[in-house]
């Protein structure tokens, strides 16, 4: 059967697509995943000469063999640092000790030492904002000493080590005793007042066989356990059977206050980090200790509602925040007047809170991170217009009030 | 001969604007809370303008000027097709030159822009040769597959909403609003693929049930509905990031996460890929038409490789020497849109209104 004309353009163009398809594959410039330094948390530090020390978790993997990539109780990572004026190029010179190509689309965590300039945020994040693979909601946090410390801390918990870190931060701000920060949250704050919160990590050394051991708490085991399986020597925060080599231990010490690219010198403690937690609506649940009938009994809290608005009224700015939460406690209540008690010093207790995070974070430096700048901006635009650049007499006149309702069950 | 219907004519004409949504935002308009306000004055507009098109279609059975105008005078469907093969022209040029930039974007440079061009060209061509039909099918899959897309990235997004970030706190805000409906008017070339393509409406229920401009409506609906939702999610979740955001869509599907998937750019690329190519396909099917209006004898290959291989070598001038960046940022500009869908129309109905009457008049003389 003759094959038309239109069929032979079919066959043509197919061969074509195919020839091209082949020829032309990226012109050899293909990238395997065995050419790249997968990126996993990044620690920052200012160097000597003025520029940025960068020190890179990267993933390595420490397992016995092909049947299991990744040992769980091992750290699967090593640390490189790299130098260098900016942070892209301090990126680079480490990348350049590994040959491998930097590949930050895994990047959990960044975190700065306090000493860095945090005023121009779309200079800082260029080496984010360029590469489109890096999460926006990549988790940033303090360090107490130097970032290096903590890129230097491997853990075992969890298949990598700042998997383990960053659950670390995430248990902390779901149980509210701090404040996540999010890279998004920084790159939002380019043309507008930049008032963050900003969990601060310390690290200390601890003995095998302590309570902070983490040999039965490793989170995700992958690969199952292998009996006589060889292991690599890493560094020495490795955990080895049968050795007395230390596991770090890391902990989130308090909440950095960011105002206008200084970190402050006055932090938020737990208590106060929970107060601003339940004000910005971010707790979902929190826990505290109240003194009941003259024993300290235990409460945990759940979010029910919380509300906040913004009023303008004769010449005075008025903030108002109405939360409603539930609240469990470790104690049988015998009475309804029993609970209405306990529900009243709850809510007295989380009065108090609510007024040292007030003043520590408002009233005495000035940093609005309960976001009255952005409510005065949804709601009254043209007053912000107005007095955008003189917030901090809003912050210091402005009427702050909390109405708590407690329900205890 | 199988034709276009109504949904799908409207599904060419979604997929030709989401790809401008999917594709950039201008960095002047920061404040996507004032763009939202400005695409609804746009849409209204729109609406305006394509009523004399509607008029025009009901008043000559759906047929495009390109052809009535060559049925009144051989020069005037010269001039009117030329006009017409300019802009589709242009268009696939702008869209071919996009889909390249931002593929290099994207892949950080391990595609090369001549072979994303030569691909998705090749794909274009391959589809602007069959029936009109199939182009319709293709985009009404592709349109179901961004409204399923925008649908996962609400969903991975509902959690981080921030309302406060919803704002009109800018000075000289008319002007911005200005400046937004020009920008949302010039990136709705749609509405000349309306004009041009509803010839090939199956237009067999008749006049009574208005099937032609039912489209046009329909897309200006959809269009609507979508867009302010995309930028209502940008402006309270991305919240001032939209500056800095060289393409906001995509950083929002990136950011939006559920339980199961982490990020949605992998699903925005895939959908934003097949819209490309709809895009074209559906310029180079117009501009063939114009070309086999202008010259006759060029079979439906023939014209549409034309109309595609020109536009494609004119855009890698300027991709190959990096070069693109005044095209990428730059508003098309509304006035071509304005004279192509509404002033033709009605330049071609007084023309032949009037040819009509003359006639008439000699015959009962």
């Amino acid at each position: 059967m003759r094959k038309s004309s239109a069929d032979n353009i079919k066959i043509y163009l197919l061969v074509t697509v195919l020839g091209i398809s082949l020829l032309f594959s990226a012109f050899g410039k293909t990238a395997n995943i065995s050419d790249r330094m997968l990126v996993h948390a990044m620690g920052i530090d200012p160097s000597e000469d003025g520029g940025y020390k960068v020190s890179m978790q990267i993933f390595k993997s420490s397992g016995a063999g092909s049947d299991t990539p990744i040992d769980p109780s091992q750290p699967n990572v090593e640390v490189i640092s790299g130098e260098g004026k900016t942070i892209t190029e301090a990126i680079k010179k480490a990348s350049y000790k590994t040959g491998r190509e930097a590949f930050l689309g895994h990047l959990q965590l960044i975190c700065f030492n306090r000493d860095i300039d945090f005023s121009d945020p779309e200079d800082l994040f260029r080496f984010t904002l360029a590469d489109k693979n890096v999460y926006l909601g990549v988790d940033l946090c303090l360090s107490e000493t130097t970032a290096e410390d903590i890129m230097n801390a491997k853990m075992t918990r969890g298949a990598t080590s700042a998997e383990a870190l960053k659950k670390i931060i995430d248990t902390n701000a779901e149980n509210s005793t701090a404040i996540k920060c999010e890279m998004l949250d920084f790159l939002s704050c380019v043309n507008t007042p930049q008032h963050i919160a900003m969990p601060v990590l310390s690290v200390e050394e601890q003995s095998e066989g302590s309570e902070g051991g983490s040999s039965g708490q490793q989170a995700e085991q992958q690969g199952g356990q292998q009996q006589g399986q060889q292991q690599e020597q890493q560094g020495s925060s490795e955990q080895q059977e049968g050795q007395g080599s230390s596991e770090p231990q890391v902990s989130v010490s308090s909440t950095a206050l960011i105002k206008e690219g200084k970190v402050l010198e006055d932090t938020l403690d737990s208590d106060e980090a929970q107060g601003v937690a339940w004000l910005t609506r971010r707790a979902e649940r929190g826990d505290m200790i109240v003194k009941h009938s003259g024993e300290l009994i235990n409460v945990m809290l759940t979010r029910d509602k919380i509300k906040t608005d913004l009023k303008i009224k004769d010449g005075r700015i008025s903030y108002k925040a109405d939360i409603t939460v539930v609240a469990h406690a470790n104690k049988n209540l015998r009475s309804s007047a029993e609970s209405e008690e306990l529900s009243g010093e709850i809510a007295d207790e989380l009065q108090r809170i609510f007024k040292a995070a007030e003043d520590k974070a408002l009233r005495k430096n000035g940093t609005d991170i309960v976001g009255i700048w952005q409510l005065l901006r949804h709601e009254y635009p043209r007053t912000y217009i107005r007095y955008q650049d003189s917030l901090d007499d809003i912050y210091r006149a402005i009427d702050f009030e909390t109405d708590v309702k407690v329900r205890v069950e | 001969m199988k034709k276009l219907t109504t949904f799908q004519l409207m599904s060419i004409m979604l997929c030709a604007r989401f790809f401008s949504t999917m594709t950039y935002f201008p960095f002047a308009y920061e404040n996507a809370a004032v763009y939202m306000l400005g695409a609804v004055i746009s849409t209204a507009l729109q609406a305006l303008i394509l009523l004399p098109a509607a008029v025009f279609a009901h008043a000559f059975n759906g047929e495009d000027p390109c052809g009535l105008s060559a049925s009144k005078s051989r020069v005037l469907g010269y001039a009117v097709s030329a006009l017409y093969l300019v802009y589709f022209a242009f268009s696939a040029f702008i869209t071919v030159g996009d889909f390249s930039y931002f593929m290099d974007y994207y892949f950080t440079g391990y595609i090369p822009r001549i072979m994303a061009v030569i691909c998705s060209v090749l794909a274009a061509v391959y589809i602007a040769r069959m029936k009109i039909s199939v182009l319709g099918k293709a985009a009404v899959y592709a349109s179901a597959g961004f409204i399923i897309m925008t649908v996962m990235v609400v969903c991975g997004s509902i959690s981080d909403l921030y309302f406060t970030n919803f704002h009109f706190a800018e000075e000289n805000i008319t002007d911005l609003i200005f400046s937004c409906v020009k920008a949302e008017f010039s990136r709705n070339g749609s509405l000349v693929l309306f004009v041009f393509l509803m010839s090939e409406l199956d237009a067999s229920k008749g006049k009574k049930d208005m099937p032609i401009s039912r489209a046009a409506w329909y897309f200006l609906a959809v269009k609507i509905i979508v867009l302010e939702l995309i930028l209502f999610l940008i402006t309270v979740i991305l919240g001032d990031y939209v500056q800095l955001a060289r393409l906001p869509f995509f950083s929002l599907a990136a950011y939006s996460q559920t339980g199961i998937i982490e990020r949605f750019d992998g699903l925005f690329m895939f959908v934003w890929v097949i819209i490309a190519v709809v895009k074209l396909s559906a310029y180079i099917f117009c501009g063939a038409k114009c070309l086999r209006n202008l010259f006759p004898s060029l079979s439906r290959f023939t014209s549409a490789a034309a109309a595609g291989a020109v536009p494609a070598a004119a855009s890698l001038f300027f991709l190959i020497p990096h070069n693109w960046e005044r095209f990428a940022y730059s508003d098309g500009g509304a006035w071509q849109i304005v004279i192509l869908t509404a002033a033709v129309p009605v330049l071609l109905m007084i023309i032949c209104r009037k040819g009509g009457k003359e006639k008439n008049e000699k015959k009962l003389g």
